[in-house]
């Protein structure tokens, strides 16, 4: 651990999946904690609007947490990218967990300051201008990686730290507002958003028949039952279906 | 003989001056803790608080009831008696008469402390406790050859005999409050008993925490010092009596926590030293020597590992039992506001309950909305802001439990069949805070339940229903002092008051298995409630088994204080220890009134007595099923 050490811990406002309340995103609480760790003081940096979420951080040890004043929707990559520059180390959370979520601020960051970055990190070891990384890989593998500071690194979720959240620490650290921004927001992401649309469930007969008949059924070649009704008027038809659904209790009425 | 009688006035004397230096050198230590009001007209209450609160616990065990009443009141007695006669120099043969006589009751309770000595209880402590009935005995005989021996019979050396034994009493009598000996609780016990911490528990049952300043410079107790100055009396008022002890449900499974060393190991704090020399039962698994504190050191972990602090359940057995009527409850919650609010080192799930509370105001981390799934088909009125209705029903956490879902549907049924005039407030509804403020987390509560009352005072209602008693002991109890007073029933005082009312018609039960009912800690001895739920069950005909602990004595099922959360490893489990109470009684049904008792009570795996809630068991008898 080198006491000169200059690290920044770039957080968002996450949303809690039951409620929908804003609190301090899971992953970037990692990410704090994982920087906490590595010096006494980091930066902890937040682009966005200056929401009660982010004492969140206060309490999970942040002593104060800078906001960069940032128009809602514009990207938050210039403004972050100008007050970074100059950092040994630049930690996040891999995705934010409200917004856009797209995972891809890391990347475009360390992109545009010119450094390494490396995703999925469990554990961090600083070695002199050097850090090493235990990244996550999927099945239990793990590998460990080396990249010189300078770096972008992002945090995976399932880094095994124990963040506390201390209300005293809550009470005793501010969040504050930088007076200007550094750089001009980037222009608006080109993406598009639009709500959600519930896929349609295909109802499914519960298979009734034992074992054997399934396995005769399988090899059938003739009709696999039901009924096929081309005549009659659209209330007879409809009344087919209710009927087939009700004798296979796929409705409760 | 007149230098005989003048040497005991001198050593009168200079007892009195030891009494009051080593009180003095004692009062210091208390008064290094934190402030806390005081007036010396307290010091009135002191016989009252004596004779009735301390004697209804002594009195428990008639034995030991008898014994201190010819020690304590003989001993007293014979000092009163002895500052006339001698202290004022009377010498007068009819007051030494009168020494002779209280001397004469010492000594008998001596000897009743000696029989109980020779094959000492567990939950008592030896060493220096050990040696009192021989100190007192000497007292009381060296009193009686004072009185009773003609004072030509006595010789230089019978003289000097008399003397030694009356110094070798006076010492163990004077000296205890400044060295730390056994006597030490007479002195601290009776200002204790005037200066004490919860005053209010002599007027009523008095069990709800104390507020927490937030804006308080340090949060809870981190060293002994951040105690309040009549806290640190109190503990220093125990005698060792183990009591606390024998009614542990931790301790009895094995957990790390004895609250006798508790209180102990806080007078070590205050008095500086280390547990090396403390002759009752350790902590189970923590060998004795291993841990010391001073006043200014923090408790945890070197005076107390944190395991012992997150074992206990809150269920206030340990304050049942105790005659020097010390709260240990209250000093394990202050260690604990510190330890999480300042701290942030709660064990086990207790953190990820306490981010649940925070985000969705629930426990179990669900969607409020499906607080009240369980009653969809059930045409239950939700309350909507500015509404009024007789009855607000409040379901608590339980209701995310699909056991407990069936305890809040018979209830339903119950009210509904009594036509009673209830609502509910659905997806209003948010959690008390309870669990959280139990775990020290006070921010966290106070949040939870500002919102809470928010709710409630935005509904009018009669009176408030909760078929959960820490929901209930939350409303009832801690919420007047944020601000939120209201008339709270739990269901089975509710139905209790409906049937007597005739309003609710049950008929008898078909149950015909052997039935004990288990008390709820917070319903029992939180709130005093022991006999409704009693009455209902005998109201449908159920002959009753009581189990060895049960009412206000009755043990915990190790739900409480979060205990389930901090989830300290032990021998055994706290809910197996209970099954086995019931088990006892040829019970093979456990009637029960709380979702916590009935998750931990059906927790216990294995063969064992069915577990259901009291309104299940009047829903199925009711005389007209809706």
């Amino acid at each position: 651990m080198s006491p000169q050490l200059k690290i920044a811990a770039l957080v968002s406002v996450g949303r809690n999946p039951a409620s929908g309340a804003p609190r301090a995103a899971r992953n970037d609480v990692l990410a704090l904690d994982a920087a906490l760790a590595l010096a006494p003081q980091v930066s902890v940096l937040h682009a966005g609007d200056a929401a009660p979420a982010l004492h969140d951080y206060l309490a999970y040890g942040a002593a104060s947490v800078e906001v960069l004043p940032l128009p809602p929707e514009a990207d938050a990559l210039a403004p972050l990218a100008a007050r970074v520059a100059g950092y040994d180390l630049i930690l996040c959370g891999q995705r934010a967990e409200a917004g856009q979520g797209s995972g891809t601020l890391p990347y475009r960051l360390a992109k545009a300051l010119n450094l390494p970055v490396v995703s999925a990190a469990l554990e961090l070891t600083v070695l002199g201008d050097a850090v090493e990384i235990v990244q996550f890989l999927p099945k239990g593998q793990r590998r460990v990686v080396r990249v010189s500071l300078p770096a972008v690194i992002a945090l995976h979720p399932l880094a095994p730290r124990a963040p506390r959240y201390v209300y005293a620490s809550l009470r005793a650290g501010c969040v504050r507002s930088a007076p200007a921004p550094l750089a001009p927001p980037s222009p608006p992401s080109p993406w598009r958003s639009e709500p959600a649309v519930k896929k349609p469930q295909k109802l499914k007969a519960p298979e009734t028949r034992q074992g054997h008949a399934r396995m005769l059924g399988a090899i059938a070649t003739e009709s696999k039952g039901g009924a096929l009704v081309r005549e009659g008027a659209a209330a007879e038809k409809a009344r087919a279906i209710l009927d087939y659904l009700r004798a296979n209790r796929l409705i409760g009425f | 003989m007149h230098s005989l009688e003048h040497l005991v006035t001198l050593l009168f004397w200079l007892a009195v001056a030891a009494l009051a230096f080593g009180t003095m050198r004692r009062a210091r230590l208390w008064r290094a803790g934190a402030a806390a009001p005081f007036s010396w007209a307290q010091l009135l209450t002191v016989p009252r608080r004596y004779l009735v609160d301390v004697h209804h616990v002594v009195a428990r065990d008639p034995y030991i009831a008898r014994t201190h009443m010819l020690v304590a009141g003989g001993a007293v007695a014979a000092v009163a008696l002895m500052a006339l006669n001698y202290g004022l120099m009377l010498y007068s043969p009819l007051l030494n008469g009168a020494i002779v006589l209280a001397a004469a009751v010492m000594l008998g309770g001596s000897y009743l402390v000696w029989q109980r000595r020779r094959a000492p209880l567990a939950r008592l402590s030896a060493g220096p406790w050990n040696r009192l009935p021989y100190t007192l005995a000497a007292f009381a005989l060296g009193l009686l050859a004072l009185g009773l021996l003609p004072a030509a019979l006595l010789s230089g050396f019978f003289a000097a005999v008399i003397m030694l034994a009356l110094l070798a009493g006076t010492a163990e009598l004077v000296l205890g409050i400044g060295t730390g000996g056994p006597m030490k609780h007479a002195v601290a016990g009776v200002l204790h008993l005037a200066f004490h911490p919860r005053a209010e528990r002599f007027a009523a049952r008095s069990t709800a925490l104390r507020p927490l300043d937030l804006a308080a410079p340090v949060l809870g107790v981190e060293k002994p010092t951040d105690f309040r100055w009549n806290q640190l009396l109190g503990f220093d008022a125990c005698v060792q009596c183990g009591k606390c002890e024998a009614a542990c449900p931790a301790f009895a499974a094995g957990q790390p926590l004895n609250p006798k060393k508790f209180i102990q190991d806080m007078v070590l704090g205050l008095a500086s030293g280390s547990d090396a020399q403390f002759t009752g039962s350790p902590y189970p698994g923590i060998t004795l020597g291993g841990h010391a504190g001073a006043p200014e050191q923090p408790i945890l972990p070197a005076l107390l590992a944190p395991e012992t602090l997150w074992s206990c359940t809150t269920c206030r057995a340990c304050v049942e039992e105790c005659p020097m009527q010390i709260e240990h409850v209250d000093a394990i919650i202050d260690l604990r506001r510190f330890q999480t609010l300042e701290r942030g080192a709660l064990p086990g799930k207790a953190p990820e309950m306490l981010g649940n509370l925070r985000e969705t105001a629930t426990q179990g981390g669900y969607d409020n909305a499906a607080r009240y799934h369980w009653a969809v088909d059930l045409n239950l009125r939700q309350i909507k802001p500015g509404e009024s209705v007789d009855v607000l029903l409040v379901a608590g956490e339980g209701a995310f439990d699909m056991r407990y879902q069936r305890s809040l549907r018979a209830l339903v049924k119950l009210l509904q069949a009594a036509g009673v005039d209830f609502a509910i407030l659905g997806a209003l509804e948010t959690d008390t805070g309870d669990t959280a403020r139990r775990l020290g987390d006070e921010a966290t509560f106070q949040a939870q339940a500002t919102r809470l009352i928010a709710t409630l005072s935005s509904v009018k209602f009669g009176r408030i229903l909760t078929a959960d008693p820490h929901v209930f002991h939350s409303l009832r109890n801690e919420y007047p002092a944020l601000g939120g007073r209201y008339t709270v029933l739990h269901h089975t005082v509710f139905l209790a008051g409906l049937v007597s009312a005739g309003q609710l018609k049950l008929g008898a039960t078909g149950e015909t298995r052997p039935i004990t009912y288990h008390d709820p800690c917070y319903l029992g001895r939180y709130n005093g409630e022991t006999e409704a739920p009693r009455a209902l069950l005998r109201q449908i005909g159920v002959n009753l088994t009581e189990m060895e602990r049960s009412g206000l004595r009755g043990r915990c099922c190790g739900g409480g204080g979060g205990a389930p959360l901090t989830d300290i490893p032990g021998a055994q489990r706290i809910p197996d220890i209970r099954i086995a109470d019931a088990r006892a009684t040829g019970a093979s049904l456990v009637a029960v009134a709380c979702p916590g008792c009935t998750a931990m009570l059906e927790g216990v795996v294995g063969p064992r007595p069915e577990v259901i809630d009291v309104a299940e068991l009047l829903a199925a008898a009711l005389e007209v099923q809706p």
